[in-house]
């Protein structure tokens, strides 16, 4: 007979249900998988296919099929028929680095000397300067690991989901943003866990940065419009560039230069903003020539890394421009193609080389590249870190469940979940 | 002739023919338990989204190995336990993340007695879990767990008194707080 511990365990056990779009999700991906490995496979291509039509119809490059892309990259790293060497989570970091993160569609991979983390849940992950700690979001928390040894430093309960982080670049202070019911709010909290305060009540779900001083802040308003917060003046400024779009735009990355007041910005789909806000100018720029941005679908934003004070690197599609600011403007010193189309961007800590993620057929791979340079227009690929899962299997449902979000066509270029790179 | 509700090993015979609709009922009969011993073994509901899909994409991709003698549930949620545990192994190293305040989110769409039970529950060492969700959430009798997990009945049995004791012991501590 059933004690009355069983019974509850019974009742209570009979309600834990999956939502919808999980069950949704996983049939499709059962039934794909239904038909055995070559179906399977082809299923998977097929995904990867329709996630690059944006790509191959923007650009007029006739993509080869994956094994292709998978040779390019073996050509340039110079380890044709050798397998790749995969360093994230499993062993040596690229040199000169104290740590190397992948953040992509929630899931984090790390690398740093003490601490290794493959593929495991966050809601958000940030590296702290010099990779001591990792601010780590874990839903309604916010957690400071010491990534010497895995060990939580604190531990602060937020009021939404951790949706981005911050340090600022002397360590004394972490800006990070918070979700809950549709709407985002930029908070910000010393480097030790005290002193939590809100600093705007209405921000989008947009990673903040921190100017190198650290003393103001970048962030994207709930409108996409870009603003800066000057905190030793408790001063607002919302930029107004010239040659942006009017009205609402879609901010997707704000990045202060290493050195200096700097500040770039990822707008819509095909657009780099450089202003200076202490000067009071802000312009839009194309990252990169020789493309006709018109597509059946829109492409995914451009992603900005900052090489030194004046000049950045910015991907679009499967292109990486190298840019210098002048006056105020981006000129474009060089640019260089990818095998594939790129998802996530970074610069060494030395400056020399870029890393970034590429979609091939089996998942996102995370490569080492020279930094691009004038006349030379293919991407010198050195080193591959590693392949995050395929976009089948697990990687499938959050792929179809991100259509649920106003991505109509499921696993199209603008859709896929953007991979978020830091080296530090 | 009689139109009853086909077997699994019917629909497992089907859906090796290449019938998606066979596929498909068999997804639907056995997702919601798949799902609820990913979540309860995993404690997350988001490693259970990607455990219990990952598991039925294994175990339809093997359909055509698959013995259809034996019975599929049993053969799927081994499938799922395996992956769970395999998963939590994986990433016992930041174990110490999982705070209270995450556990207690995980469960915060369900009433608070049962959040609380399966809070204390999530506290329990993986393998009993194990043996919790199967006995009680899937409804297996210790003999099916035992064969299921490879383990001897009476390890089922004891796993089973212990975990129960263990559950027995938080509901005590809770009331002990609550009084206090």
């Amino acid at each position: 007979m059933s004690s009355e511990l069983e019974q509850q365990l019974q009742r209570a056990l009979a309600r834990v249900e999956p939502d919808e779009a999980a069950t949704e999700q996983a049939k499709a991906g059962a039934l794909a998988a239904l038909s055995g490995p070559g179906l399977r496979s082809r299923y998977r291509l097929a995904l990867v296919a329709a996630a690059l039509v944006g790509a191959l119809v923007v650009t007029g490059v006739t993509l080869a099929a994956s094994r292709t892309a998978r040779e390019v990259v073996g050509i340039a790293d110079g380890s044709s028929g050798k397998p790749h060497r995969s360093v994230v989570g499993h062993g040596p970091l690229p040199p000169g680095s104290g740590g190397f993160a992948a953040y992509s569609n929630g899931r984090l991979w790390l690398a740093s000397p003490a601490l290794n983390v493959n593929d495991r849940p966050y809601s958000a992950v940030e590296l702290s300067p010099g990779a001591i700690n990792m601010a780590v979001g874990s839903g309604h928390r916010l957690n400071v690991v010491r990534l010497s040894d895995g060990s939580i430093a604190w531990s602060h309960a937020t009021p939404g989901r951790v949706v981005a982080a911050a340090w600022a670049p002397i360590g004394t202070e972490i800006a990070y943003v918070v979700a809950s019911h549709g709407h985002a709010q930029l908070r910000m909290i010393e480097g030790d866990g005290d002193h939590d305060r809100l600093i705007d009540v209405s921000v989008s779900a947009v990673a903040p940065s921190w100017r190198a001083d650290s003393l103001a802040l970048a962030y994207a308003g709930s409108k996409g419009q870009v603003i800066v917060r000057d905190l030793s003046r408790g001063r607002t400024t919302v930029m107004q560039p010239r040659g942006c779009p009017s009205g609402r735009v879609k901010t997707a990355q704000v990045a202060f230069a290493p050195r200096g007041a700097l500040l770039a910005a990822s707008i819509g789909s095909d657009l780099v903003l450089v202003a200076d806000p202490a000067q009071g100018w802000a312009t839009c720029n194309s990252p990169v020539s020789g493309m006709t941005l018109r597509s059946l679908v829109p492409p995914p934003p451009p992603q900005v890394a900052w090489i030194s004070g004046r000049e950045l690197v910015a991907s679009t599609l499967q292109w990486v421009a190298r840019m210098a600011v002048r006056g105020h403007h981006l000129a474009r010193v060089a640019e260089a193609e990818a095998p594939s189309g790129i998802n996530g961007l970074a610069v060494s800590p030395d400056r020399r080389q870029i890393a970034l993620g590429l979609w091939q057929d089996d998942g996102l791979h995370l490569v080492v590249a020279e930094m691009p340079r004038s006349g030379n227009t293919q991407l010198d690929i050195v080193w591959t870190l590693r392949g995050l899962p395929a976009p089948s299997a697990i990687t499938s449902r959050r792929i179809a469940r991100l259509s649920g979000f106003g991505c109509r066509v499921i696993a199209q270029a603008a859709c896929l979940p953007r991979a978020a790179l830091t080296w530090r | 002739m009689a139109m009853g509700v086909p077997t699994d090993a019917e629909l497992v015979r089907r859906a090796r023919a290449g019938s998606r609709e066979a596929a498909g009922e068999l997804f639907e009969r056995h997702w919601p338990g798949a799902w609820r011993t990913a979540r309860v073994v995993t404690g997350s509901r988001a490693m259970a989204d990607d455990v219990a899909q990952d598991a039925f994409e294994r175990a339809f991709a093997a359909l055509a190995r698959f013995d259809e003698q034996r019975p599929f549930g049993a053969w799927l949620h081994r499938i799922v336990i395996n992956r769970s545990l395999d998963l939590l192994r994986r990433e016992r190293r930041l174990v110490g993340l999982d705070s209270p305040d995450r556990i207690e989110s995980e469960w915060r769409d369900l009433e608070a007695e049962d959040r609380a039970l399966l809070g204390a529950v999530e506290s329990l060492a993986p393998q009993r879990r194990v043996v919790i969700v199967l006995r009680y959430g899937l409804g297996y009798p210790p003999a099916e767990i035992a064969a299921m997990i490879g383990v001897p009945v009476g390890t089922v049995h004891s796993r089973l008194a212990r975990a129960l004791e263990d559950l027995r012991g938080s509901e005590r501590e809770e009331a002990d707080v609550e009084r206090a």
